[in-house]
């Protein structure tokens, strides 16, 4: 993840909004990478952190169908929609489905811009959280196979398995059960059980089914 | 024997087969009286009658009835005659007249009695009087229903005109009022770099300033055109295509297009009439439109219109087919102002689609394989309608 500036993507098909706004968002001091379709943004766009402002009507691929395709592609990028229509319904499709806001042309940079400082905000917020939580997977992917089982059992259910059940359950002794949880608490940097059970829910491995390591 | 009858030869009077017993005599002699003069009363009533009333049918009837029951009348004053003069003769022959005058009105009665039987009474005649008037009524009431839905669908094309052109407008401002307000806000900032110059910064807040009401206009003025009231009923989709097959019959029998309507029974829908109408409206003068752009092109007389009407679980179809040429390939038909007609600014079929699509709707473009379109629209079934 690069820790550059963040950049604010800017898309509409209309030439002489591309140039002025790019321009007012740069004086601003923002990075700004303007496209003129939404199939240029998705093949210019790597992943880097920052905002989309989206005009809504676009030849091709409008801006709803955008934001749907980010979706399928898991890409989270705040989205500020602008629009020279303002059509209700669209707005709260837009709103329903996870964008910032819906401006309608013609707003104050203004407002676009404290729209903007939200959006990036969020965009941080979010990738500090992904990042957290990268680095628990990461933990966690140092296991080996047989800790995980241990560590599946030891999440599963409401109450905590005790050595003995998953000793029982796996075929394996007592003590060596002891020692692989000793092991999968040191890996993943966990005090206790519980804490490794909160952490494991934290980041989204619960059931059997979660647990892709791989 | 009849030739040598004496007309006035005297015999017995008849009185005295009375044997001139006054009470017998004057019984019968009064009767006759009486019986005469109802007789001889009875056939200038009836011909004061058809004087009177003018057409009357059947009147040679009436007067061959005149002529019996006077000479029946006759008969009787000849009946108190004879009483004391014995004229038999004489009565016999004024008899045989009246034989003759009753015979051939029985005779005449006969064929006429059908059409006498077929002759309304006057109280059917009154019925059939109060049911053609409120005919006439119902006739009154819906032709003024149908020139209020002409003025309605006149009004609403003006308005969704209006309307469109300024949603249109709309749309093409903001564009550039959106490079105007951000030009201005570059040049602000860059400006407080340089310059300290008070009304050069008056100046570019006041650009911005008009930059938003100028949106704010727009907005506005596109707000007002949405909001107008709108009425939604339940309504049949089939009398819709009716009503407005009504109105295009003229425009369609002037382009020489001849209108099928095929319509399947279908749920009623929750909808706004005069819309609808006017989208059926649209649809169908597009395609009386269509058809004799051909006409000036192609020597073919298959100028038909057909609609037809189908449902399935959640929505109701119209169809509106044409054997026109189609459209030019690469145009989107519901976008505004863009057509291939001659004529028109191209709005129709994008209000239409408006229409159709704030009803929850979809309107749908087909070209047909060999020649003419296909335009297709949807409204859900009542039941599933949402209505927000």
């Amino acid at each position: 993840m690069s820790e550059e500036n963040p950049i604010v993507f800017l898309v509409d098909d209309d030439p002489s909004i591309l140039k002025t706004l790019s321009r007012a968002l740069e004086e601003h001091g923002l990075r700004v990478k303007p496209f003129k379709s939404a199939r240029k943004f998705l093949e210019g766009y790597d992943g880097q952190h920052g905002c989309l402002i989206l005009d809504l009507s676009l030849p091709e691929m409008d801006g709803l169908e955008l934001q749907a395709e980010l979706k399928v592609r898991c890409i989270d990028i705040p989205i500020i929609f602008i629009t020279g229509h303002g059509g209700v319904s669209e707005s709260v499709q837009a709103i329903r489905s996870g964008a910032i806001d819906f401006l309608e042309k013609p707003f104050l940079p203004e407002t676009l811009l404290l729209r903007i400082n939200e959006a990036l905000e969020i965009d941080q917020r979010d990738r500090v959280r992904k990042k957290k939580q990268n680095a628990i997977k990461d933990r966690f992917r140092k296991m080996t196979d047989r800790e995980r089982e241990v560590f599946q059992l030891l999440i599963e259910g409401q109450a905590v398995a005790s050595s003995k059940v998953i000793a029982k359950s796996l075929g394996i002794s007592h003590r060596t059960v002891e020692h692989h949880r000793g092991r999968i608490l040191e890996k993943t940097l966990c005090a206790s059980v519980p804490e490794l059970r909160a952490l494991a829910k934290d980041v989204g491995f619960l059931a059997r089914e979660e647990s892709g390591f791989s | 024997m009849l030739g040598s009858l004496d007309l006035f030869e005297e015999f017995m009077p008849h009185g005295m087969c009375y044997q001139w017993r006054p009470d017998i005599l004057w019984l019968n002699v009064f009767s006759d009286v009486v019986i005469a003069f109802a007789y001889f009363f009875i056939p200038f009533a009836l011909i004061y009658f058809l004087r009177k009333r003018g057409k009357v049918p059947f009147t040679g009837v009436i007067y061959m009835f005149c002529v019996f029951i006077f000479a029946c009348g006759i008969t009787h004053v000849m009946s108190i005659f004879t009483v004391w003069t014995g004229h038999y003769a004489l009565q016999g022959t004024i008899k045989a007249f009246t034989a003759l005058a009753s015979a051939a009105t029985a005779i005449m009665l006969y064929p006429v009695m059908p059409k006498l039987l077929a002759l309304r009474s006057p109280t059917e005649l009154e019925a059939t009087n109060i049911s053609l008037q409120e005919q006439i009524e119902q006739r009154k009431t819906s032709e003024a229903q149908s020139i209020k839905l002409q003025g309605d669908l006149a009004r609403l094309g003006r308005i969704t005109t209006v309307g469109q052109m300024a949603t249109g407008l709309a749309h093409e401002l903001n564009q550039p009022l959106l490079a105007i307000s951000a030009c201005t806000d570059t040049a602000v900032l860059r400006a407080k770099k340089t310059s300290n110059d008070a009304v050069l910064f008056d100046c570019l807040d006041d650009i911005q300033a008009e930059t938003q009401r100028a949106g704010a206009i727009i907005r506005a003025l596109r707000q007002f055109i949405s909001n107008k009231a709108s009425a939604w009923t339940s309504v049949d989709l089939n009398d819709l295509v009716d009503q407005a097959v009504r109105l295009m019959s003229g425009e369609a029998r002037n382009a020489d297009v001849q209108i099928v309507v095929n319509n399947g029974k279908v749920p009623e829908v929750i909808a706004d009439s005069v819309q609808i109408a006017q989208v059926l409206v649209n649809l169908i003068r597009n395609a009386v439109e269509a058809i004799s752009e051909r006409v000036d092109t192609v020597a073919n007389n298959d100028n038909i219109i057909t609609i037809s009407t189908t449902f399935d679980d959640e929505m109701v179809f119209v169809e509106v087919r044409d054997t026109g040429p189609g459209l030019a390939s690469g145009i989107d038909p519901f976008k505004a102002f863009e057509t291939n007609k001659v004529e028109g600014l191209g709005v129709g079929l994008s209000i239409s689609r408006d229409i159709i699509e704030s009803h929850g709707g979809k309107i749908e473009y087909k070209r047909l394989s060999g020649e003419g379109a296909s335009f297709t629209f949807s409204v859900p079934k009542t039941l599933s309608v949402n209505r927000a």
